[in-house]
Formats: C-alpha cells, structure tokens, sequence
C-alpha cells in the first residue's frame, strides 16, 4: 500500500504540486491573518484585564465546535471556496495565540516592567521594547501548535471546495482510491511535521539568542510564503467555475465540460470537485460562487422544486408518475424564472435506482424483469445502502408496487454492496445504474417493467448571465447532448473507481474516441 | 535655592494601612541622601513617588519645582536614574542594549550611544568584552555595575536607588559604594538610596534619614551609629 501510494505521489506529481501550493496558500493566510488579529486581541486583553474573560470565551467556544460544523454554518455566509476555508482557518487560530499572547505577556515579572516603566519607556515603548520581546517565546509556542493545526485542518477545508491536498483526500474517498486518500493524508502530516520541526528549530535559536540565524529562517519562509501567494492569487483567475458533487460520475463530467470549454474557447477553467450535497450545490450556484455544475433531473425536481416524483397530472388530469419531458419542461421554466439558471444540454444518460443480480442467479431463474424477480423472490436476499428502506421512492413502496416477497433483507455501507453480491452473501442488490462496478462485475441488471424508479437524467445547469457574457458556450455546450449512454458512463466510472485511471484523462479519452475533440 | 526633591505632606496607604504618614522633605542639589528603616516602613514607596510609579493618595511630590502628579512623567523619568533591588536587567537584550536602553528610548544617535557606553565601561571599570553578553552569564557584582552604569546612561541629575548592593558579598560591596561615592563626587549628582545597612547609610549618605512606619525622622551621621 505504501509502494502505491509513493507512486501515485510520483506518477501525478502535476496533480500533487500544485495541492501542495494551494495548501501552503490557504494555511498561510490564514495563519497570517490570524496572528495579526490574535496578536492584537491578546495585547488587548493583557492590558485591559477586564476584556480577558469574553475574549477567551468566545474563543474557546468557537475552538469547541467540530470543524465540519463550522464549516457548515459559514457556507451560506461566505459561500463555497478558499474563502470560507481562510475565515474558518482563522476562528480556530485565534485561541491559541490570543491565549498564548496574553499568557507570555502576563507571565513577565513585574520588577521588570516596573524598571522599564521607571526609567521612562512609553506604553508603545514598554510593548515594543520589553513585554513582546519577552513574551516571544510563549507566543511563538503558540504561533507553532497554531500552525502545525491550520496545516491539519486545512485538509479538511476541501469539503467545502477550498483547494490543498484535502482535494486528493476527499477525490480519494469520493472515487474509493485508498492510496489517493493515504498520500493526501501524507502530505499534509509532513507538511505539519516540518513546520513543528522548523518552528521548533526558532525557539531553541531564541533560547541560545541566535537571533542571526533566527532572521535567516524568517526570511526563507517569508519566501515560501510569498512564492505560494503570489502561486495562489495568480491561479484564482479562472474566468469560469465548475463545480460537482462527490461522485466519480460527477468528477468524469466536470473534466468533460473543461476540456471541451477550453478547446473551443481561451476562457480559463476551474473545476471545483466534491463541493457538496444538492442544497449547498443550488445555493452555491444561485449565488455566483461557481457558474455550472451537472445536476440530476429527479433530483432537482424533489429537492429544489420541492414536487413529488409521484403525482404529476397527465393530460386527461389524473395523478401519475412524472412524464420525463414533461419534468424537463417545468424544471426549465422555474429554473430560469425564479433562479436565474438554465438546463443547457442534457448528457443522455439517466443514473437511476435499479436492481441487479448475479448472472447466474439470472440464468437459473431466467431473470429479465422486476416481475421475473418477484416470481422467486422467497428464494433470494436483497441488499441496500440503509436510507433506501426509509426513503419516500424505497424499499417498503418498491415491495408494494411488484409483490416482492424477499427471504432475508439487508441494509449495508454503498461500497459494500459490489463485494456481498460477489460473495454470494446477497442475491440481489440495489444499484445506481451507472455504477463503475457494473462493468467490472459478474451481474445482470433487471428491467424496471412496471416504472418504479424514477429517470434522473443528467443535464448541466449554468448561470444565465454566464451564457450572456459567452453566447458561444450553448452551442459548446450542446455538443455533450446525448453524448453519453448509460452503460457508456458506468464504463468510463469504472475506468476511474476500479482501474484508478485520472478522471482527467478518462475524460480526454472519451471525448477523442468520440470524435468531438481532436488528438 | 537649588531644591531638587521636594515631599508635601504626602501620605499613602496600601488597603487600609498607611504606609507613608504625612512626610514632608525637602532635599538640595547634590546631596547624597541615605534612607535606612526596616522592611515595609515605606522606604521604597517614597521612591517610588518620586518617579510616578506610586501615587500619593494625599499630598504633592515635585521634582526640579514641577509636580509629578501633573508633569510629563515619562521625560521627567528618562532624566532620573533608577537603580532597583537586585538590578533587574532586561534578560532578552545583550549588556550593550542593556546599557543603552533611555538612550534609545530619547533616540539618541547611535555614534553618541557607542562613546557614551563606553565612557562608563571605562567609569565602571567593566569589561569591553561583556558588552555582547547577556545577563544570566554574569556574577552578580557585574550585573550592579551594569545596572548602575544603565542608570547613568541618559547623564541624570538624579539616582534613585533602591538597595542595589542587598544580595552582594561584603568585599564586593564595598568596592561598588567606594566606586558609587567617587561617581557622586565627579559627576555632582543627587542620590537617593535605599538601604536597610546600617553601616551602608553612614558610609554613603552625606544625610541619613530614618523610615519608621511611614514616618520619617532625620538623623545627623555621628548619632546613626548610637542607633545600631
């Protein structure tokens, strides 16, 4: 696993690098920012004694509070990115260098600073001169936990679309890529280990007063620091912004829509990857922080337009299952009157809900169709990821519509699902039905012949004012209309979660075969 | 009249204790004024008022006419020596900046600071070499010729001294009044030293005074002796 992992870190090293960068660049700032205001707070309150009790409080609680947490509350604040990610960086570093600012400036003896006060020093003097010179050490303790912890927290901060080595954890998670997951985690603690070992270094200079040496580290990291900034605000140009969900699918259509972008424009893109569920995702995009991400049509037509799948009229005004052309058309007019936001071009596919059983399972059976199933339904095993027995279009619904009548049931983890059918501990299983593991696996997936599930076709939703400020992108855009069969996206998913080839380049790869981007 | 120092009727109280009750002083230029008393008899609380650090809860202190309560305190204590019990050095700043340290508070330049340093390197009899050093590797008769040499650094009219020589051996003690006298001597300056040494007083002060809780007694030099 460690030999993977060093190669992954070796073989993508154009991926990790700039991860590295951004990194540095986030914590940077943030740690910057952060000592300034902490520095100043923890003057603050050293002097005027009365605020210390407030101050430290209020840090404290906010250090208390879990950082995914945090993180969510300042998402509609602040929006998805390296923003958010900077102020949330920041709350958590004040604690430790107000406390440790007013700390070592409160530990000093008082016969030193009277003697100072004594012979004439200003309070700017007195500051300047005496209490923060003396109270360098402790605060600089301080300043290292703070770094080491901005550095490890940092990795978390992808979860909401800011950028740094997070990115290769969180890709990692979303497309099952432990080695990916492991040289992220690296990274980031040999990040936080060389700052600990450097800052270490700088007390021990200061407790031997090598102060020399001392102003030969600040101006290198000065450098590093500058280099990653400079790094950082340069690669923010980006004229538009993609985002996606966590899902491998997601991750392949994003690169798509860059690669073709870029091919027929000069418009920079930046591709936002895992930022997050579908409410973050529409509110995200409503509010500009990104400007086209690919949506499912269920999906928006349940969550955004709060509509139920279930009870669309059809023409002679009977409740029944939604029309597909039907949800497009409604969808499309409230997108663009009351969000600003336009359907441009549907990929062709639709990832849905479906079932699937082993082949042999099939064959002996003669499975075609859900109905097929629920003829031998007693004799088999059905497996789902735990919310499908609770959800409105789940399991109890399902169970009704065919008369399924399954021995056993069992609810288990999304990633375990491909591994109990394969072990036989499961006879049938839910299954989204563009699922890398569809190609990969012995398993025939069923006909849904009485229209349970529900189509989530796959489309891209865009800022309207991003297509008035690029005309050309609609016609770029519709060259991905019906680009993609089902079981075209299910092999190019497995391509990334089984083969561990680069989203990138799967993308790239696709498109040339396709013959609508040239070598 | 060259009065330097002068107490009117000041009190002050520490909680309800009165640590100074009702002192009236007057001191002239150029006196060497040793104040003796037991620990807590208010002797460094009087000091303390001269250069603002304390302030009186009744009465007025005035230095060179101007009362301190009222003044520019942070001028007038750059032109006022201050030499504290066990001379506290600065522990972050080498001997050099230690010395230099009013000098650089006024921004005195930096080719006067370097030959006024060494003017009292060579007045203190120190050596050139310790100047890069830092206090916790020096002895502790070093640290008061330092802390002494500090004192003198902006060129005061006036010393405040508050048992500088307590912690020190006898034979070093004695070397640093001998050196302190003959300083007075040269440089016509005001002291006012803090001692609870007997034999410390008489040997220095041209005028010996007596603290005794928070009242003061003046005491001619030929009678302190009786006293022990």
């Amino acid at each position: 696993m460690l030999k993977e992992t060093l190669k992954i870190v070796v073989d993508r090293y154009d991926f990790f690098i700039p991860l590295i960068i951004e990194h540095i660049y986030i914590s940077a700032i943030a740690v910057t920012i952060a000592t300034v205001i902490g520095l100043s707070l923890g003057i603050f309150i050293s002097e005027y004694k009365i605020t210390r009790g407030p101050v430290l409080g209020i840090t404290n609680i906010i250090y208390t509070i879990p950082s995914i947490a945090l993180l969510g509350f300042m998402l509609p604040l602040t929006g998805v990115g390296n923003l958010t990610a900077i102020i949330t960086l920041i709350l958590y570093a004040l604690l430790p260098i107000i406390r440790n600012t007013f700390t070592g400036i409160t530990n000093i003896s008082n016969t030193v600073i009277e003697a100072a006060d004594g012979m004439g020093s200003t309070k700017l003097q007195l500051l300047t001169r005496i209490k923060l010179p003396l109270a360098f050490p402790i605060i600089l303790s301080g300043f290292r936990n703070m770094v080491v912890m901005t550095i490890a927290l940092a990795g978390i901060a992808s979860f909401i679309g800011a950028g740094g080595l997070g990115v290769a954890i969180y890709r990692g998670i979303s497309t099952n890529n432990t080695p990916m997951i492991l040289a992220g985690s690296i990274l980031i603690a040999l990040m936080a280990f060389i700052s600990d070992l450097v800052l270490g270094f700088c007390i021990k200079l200061i407790e031997r007063k090598k102060y020399f040496e001392l102003k030969l580290i600040t101006v290198v990291i000065c450098l590093i620091i500058i280099v990653s900034l400079a790094y950082g605000t340069l690669s923010n140009r980006a004229e538009i912004s993609i985002a996606s969900k966590p899902a491998t699918e997601q991750f392949i259509l994003t690169e798509i829509l860059k690669i073709i972008i870029e091919d027929r424009t000069d418009i920079d893109v930046k591709i936002y990857k895992g930022i997050g569920a579908t409410g973050s995702m529409h509110d995200g995009l409503v509010k500009g922080d990104f400007d086209i991400y690919p949506e499912y049509t269920g999906t928006a037509w349940a969550y955004i337009l709060k509509r139920d799948l279930n009870s669309c009229l059809d023409a002679s005004g009977n409740i029944t299952i939604c029309d597909r052309e039907q949800m497009k058309t409604e969808l499309q007019k409230t997108y663009e009157d009351d969000f600003k936001l336009t359907w441009v071009s549907y990929y062709g596919f639709a990832n849905s809900y479906g079932i699937a059983v082993k082949n042999e399972i099939a064959k002996k059976y003669n499975l075609k169709t859900y109905s097929d199933l629920a003829r031998v339904s007693k004799n088999l095993v059905f497996g789902a990821e735990y919310d499908f027995y609770e959800r409105e279009d789940g399991y109890y619904p399902l169970v009704k519509k065919y008369d399924f009548s399954f021995k056993d049931i069992m609810d288990m983890d999304l990633g375990l699902k491909y591994k109990a059918i394969e072990s036989g501990e499961v006879d049938a299983v839910l299954i989204y039905t563009t699922d890398g593991e569809i190609s990969d696996l012995d398993v025939t997936v069923l006909i849904d012949d009485r229209k349970f599930f529900h189509d989530y076709f796959v489309g891209n939703i865009a800022r309207k004012d991003l297509i008035k400020k690029y005309p050309d992108l609609l016609d770029i855009l519709m060259l991905l209309n019906n680009l993609l069969t089902e079981k075209e996206m299910s092999e190019l998913n497995y391509q990334v979660d089984i083969l561990k080839i680069e989203d990138k380049e799967v993308a790239r790869n696709f498109l040339i075969s396709k013959g609508v981007l040239k070598k | 009249m060259n009065q330097c120092i002068r107490f009117e009727e000041v009190t002050k109280y520490y909680s309800e204790k009165k640590i100074v009750d009702n002192v009236s002083l007057s001191i002239e230029k150029g006196e060497f004024v040793t104040v003796l008393g037991p620990s807590g008899s208010g002797k460094t609380t009087m000091l303390k008022m001269i250069n603002g650090i304390v302030q009186p809860d009744s009465g007025s202190i005035y230095v060179y006419n101007q009362d301190v309560s009222k003044c520019d305190i942070v001028n007038l204590r750059r032109r006022i020596g201050y030499v504290v019990q066990e001379t506290v050095l600065f522990p972050h700043l080498d001997i050099y900046h230690n010395i230099s340290y009013v000098p650089s508070l006024i921004g005195i330049s930096k080719s006067k600071t370097k030959r006024r340093v060494r003017d009292l390197v060579d007045m203190l009899q120190l050596d050139k070499s310790m100047l890069k050093r830092y206090c916790d590797e020096l002895s502790g008769g070093e640290k008061q010729r330092i802390g002494i040499a500090r004192a003198l650094a902006a060129s005061p009219d006036i010393m405040l001294m508050d048992e500088p020589f307590g912690a020190l051996d006898p034979e070093t003690r004695a070397i640093l009044q001998d050196e302190l006298l003959r300083i007075w001597k040269e440089l016509h300056m005001t002291i006012f030293f803090i001692t609870h040494d007997v034999n410390e007083a008489e040997k220095l002060g041209s005028r010996i005074l007596v603290m005794n809780e928070g009242v003061l007694e003046d005491k001619v030099p030929s009678a302190c002796c009786e006293l022990s």
